[in-house]
């Protein structure tokens, strides 16, 4: 596309999608409502994605146990709420104080491993959190998984709303943060950390701060999807499966771009999709399509559907 | 907790751990000799133990048949998958594009062998070594029969003409080509290799741990564990690692069974941190 016209046409779609959003749910009627948890289910995977693109795509942190913090602000508010009786702000300020420890260890231990190595680590940590979750009865009520009331839970249309503002204020920060000091040395620290901290980048410093504000919006995501859900379980949120998503559709979309995880989410829709049409005759077949579509993609699109958007942008660039 | 405990948990721990260290061996090679992040490890792994599963109970194919047809499939595979989709790609291609085989792969076990968990329901026989002290058969056989496979496949590396081009790919892939080396086929041929090991260690843990849909991610985390903890890419210390590992595994389920995960992980972090400078880059083979 030419570049003069990628931008408007961009924006163009970018405002159209954000009516559509708007008005949907001004009429309802039961296929509006299919379609809203349909785009329920998108906007919570590209705001994770998001979330999960400030860390894995800017500073390169390439992270495969982002849902620890998903389940850490999930447990909180949960554990929160049911077990100890305490206020909804309060378990979301328990949630984001975890996740923030967590994200520190996390941040640390980055200084010492890099690439796959660190990726193994967040996915042990992660693996540990799971099972801690599974068995700490006394905790977490196990594997049966702890249920919140009614008044604790959120209806179908405000987690809509809710996970509609999550979205626009992930971008908002993503947009800000890319141009911004923190998104010009988390890129420096990516492509090339001994250069970076050889020019006196503090490195561990700057990625502990990215990681901090990914895993606060992972957590908080967490919090708001076991409000929505009305239980959580060990599996449904330390889940491999969404960590996997997040970088999945993050990768597909275009790594460290700002609407990477909105063009990456068309995998969310396909895959939700085939599996509403074929998923109950045809157990496998979803799990089959899924994959071939990813394979295709990064066979044709190795770096990811932005990328082939701005062709031009990127010479210059480069 | 008698002398006789500890000796039948150390060696059944042992001859499990065996198996462990076979399936982490063909994961360290791929990943630290081949430099090939194959995320789809477990579901190869499942997808072996479900064939043998299906071709012994209800094909009533007999296993010297399994044991000679599914290495040859499993290498054509691994060529193939090398070859056609990896080739020349990134780390963050090698990773989406295995995942999605991997989910390929699970989705075709769940179409054809439906998710059900299978096992084969062998009552594992047990030899009495000494009072009191019994061991497993099947894990006996699986720790001598994995022991002399990697063996072998260290000699075959070491001493076969093949090997030496595989490790003169692995050493210097430029260098191999200016030889006269087909690196890239060199590669796949490798990468089918390791295809073969997965296979072996499939057909032999179905004899041991029934299958479940789920068990790949577990298998696969495992190898990656007693991979990283050996060093990338040395499969001799992959195998001590993987005794090791199951050794802990047999006194922790005797112990604190519900929290064996969590100490094994807990362990696993940690040594990779203390391990950090010496873990990057490690090529020996």
């Amino acid at each position: 596309m030419h570049r003069n016209l990628a931008r408007p046409v961009g924006i163009a779609i970018i405002v159209g999608l954000i009516g559509v959003l708007l008005t949907l749910p001004l009429f309802p009627s039961p296929s509006t409502t299919y379609f809203m948890g349909l785009i329920l289910q998108v906007m919570l995977f590209v705001y994770l994605a998001q979330a999960w693109n400030l860390a894995g795509g800017l500073a390169g942190l390439f992270s495969l146990g982002h849902s620890a913090y998903f389940g850490i602000g999930a447990y909180a508010y949960a554990v929160g709420v049911a077990k100890y009786g305490l206020p909804p702000l309060a378990c979301f300020a328990i949630g984001l104080f975890l996740s923030a420890v967590l994200a520190v260890i996390t941040g640390l231990i980055s200084t010492r491993l890099s690439g796959m190595f660190f990726a193994m680590v967040t996915l042990g940590l992660n693996e540990i959190l799971l099972n801690l979750a599974s068995q700490l009865t006394w905790l977490t009520k196990g594997d049966a998984g702890t249920y919140l009331r009614k008044q604790f839970t959120i209806s179908f249309t405000t987690a809509y709303w809710v996970f509609f503002g999550l979205c626009i204020a992930a971008f908002v920060l993503m947009a800000l943060i890319r141009h911004s000091k923190l998104g010009t040395l988390c890129v420096a620290i990516k492509e090339n950390e001994a250069f970076s901290r050889a020019i006196g980048v503090n490195t561990g410093l700057w990625k502990i701060v990215i990681l901090l504000i990914s895993a606060a919006m992972v957590s908080i995501g967490g919090g708001f999807f076991a409000m929505y859900q009305g239980i959580v379980a060990p599996t449904m949120v330390f889940s491999f499966s969404i960590s996997i998503k997040m970088l999945i559709v993050t990768m597909i979309g275009g790594m460290g771009t700002v609407f990477g995880p909105l063009a990456g989410a068309v995998l969310i829709v396909f895959d939700e999709l085939v599996r509403a049409w074929l998923g109950s005759s045809f157990g496998g077949v979803s799990l089959v399509a899924y994959g071939t579509i990813l394979v295709i993609c990064v066979l044709f699109l190795p770096k990811g559907i932005m990328e082939r958007l701005r062709p031009a942008s990127r010479e210059a660039s480069s | 907790m008698t002398p006789q405990i500890i000796i039948t948990l150390l060696l059944n721990g042992l001859f499990t751990g065996a198996i462990y260290g076979l399936f982490a061996s063909g994961l360290t090679f791929q990943l630290g000799s081949l430099s090939i992040a194959n995320f789809g490890y477990g579901s190869w792994l499942i997808l072996a133990m479900y064939t043998t599963f299906f071709a012994l109970k209800i094909w009533n194919v007999p296993l010297a048949f399994v044991v000679l047809v599914l290495p040859v499939i499993y290498f054509a595979a691994g060529y193939v998958i090398r070859n056609r989709l990896l080739v020349g790609g990134s780390l963050n291609v090698q990773i989406l594009s295995t995942i999605g085989i991997a989910m390929i792969v699970d989705g075709l076990i769940i179409l054809f062998y439906s998710p059900a968990p299978r096992t084969l329901g062998i009552i594992e026989p047990l030899i009495e070594i000494a009072p009191g002290i019994r061991i497993g058969a099947i894990r006996l056989t699986v720790f001598i029969l994995a022991a002399v496979l990697l063996v072998l496949f260290q000699l075959f590396l070491q001493r076969s003409h093949l090997g030496k081009v595989i490790r003169a790919v692995v050493l210097e892939k430029e260098t191999a080509m200016l030889m006269g080396i087909n690196s890239e086929r060199i590669i796949g041929i490798a990468f089918g290799i390791s295809f073969v090991l997965i296979a072996i260690s499939g057909i032999m843990l179905i004899h041991l741990f029934p299958v479940t849909t789920s068990a790949g991610s577990s298998y696969q985390l495992m190898s990656f564990l007693i991979a990283t903890i050996a060093g990338l890419g040395n499969m001799r210390g992959a195998f001590y690692a993987g005794l090791a590992i199951g050794v802990l595994n047999a006194f922790l389920l005797y112990f604190a069974a519900s929290f064996v995960t969590v100490v094994i992980f807990s362990l696993f972090v940690v040594v990779l941190i203390l391990r950090s400078g010496r873990t990057a880059g490690m090529r020996h083979i």
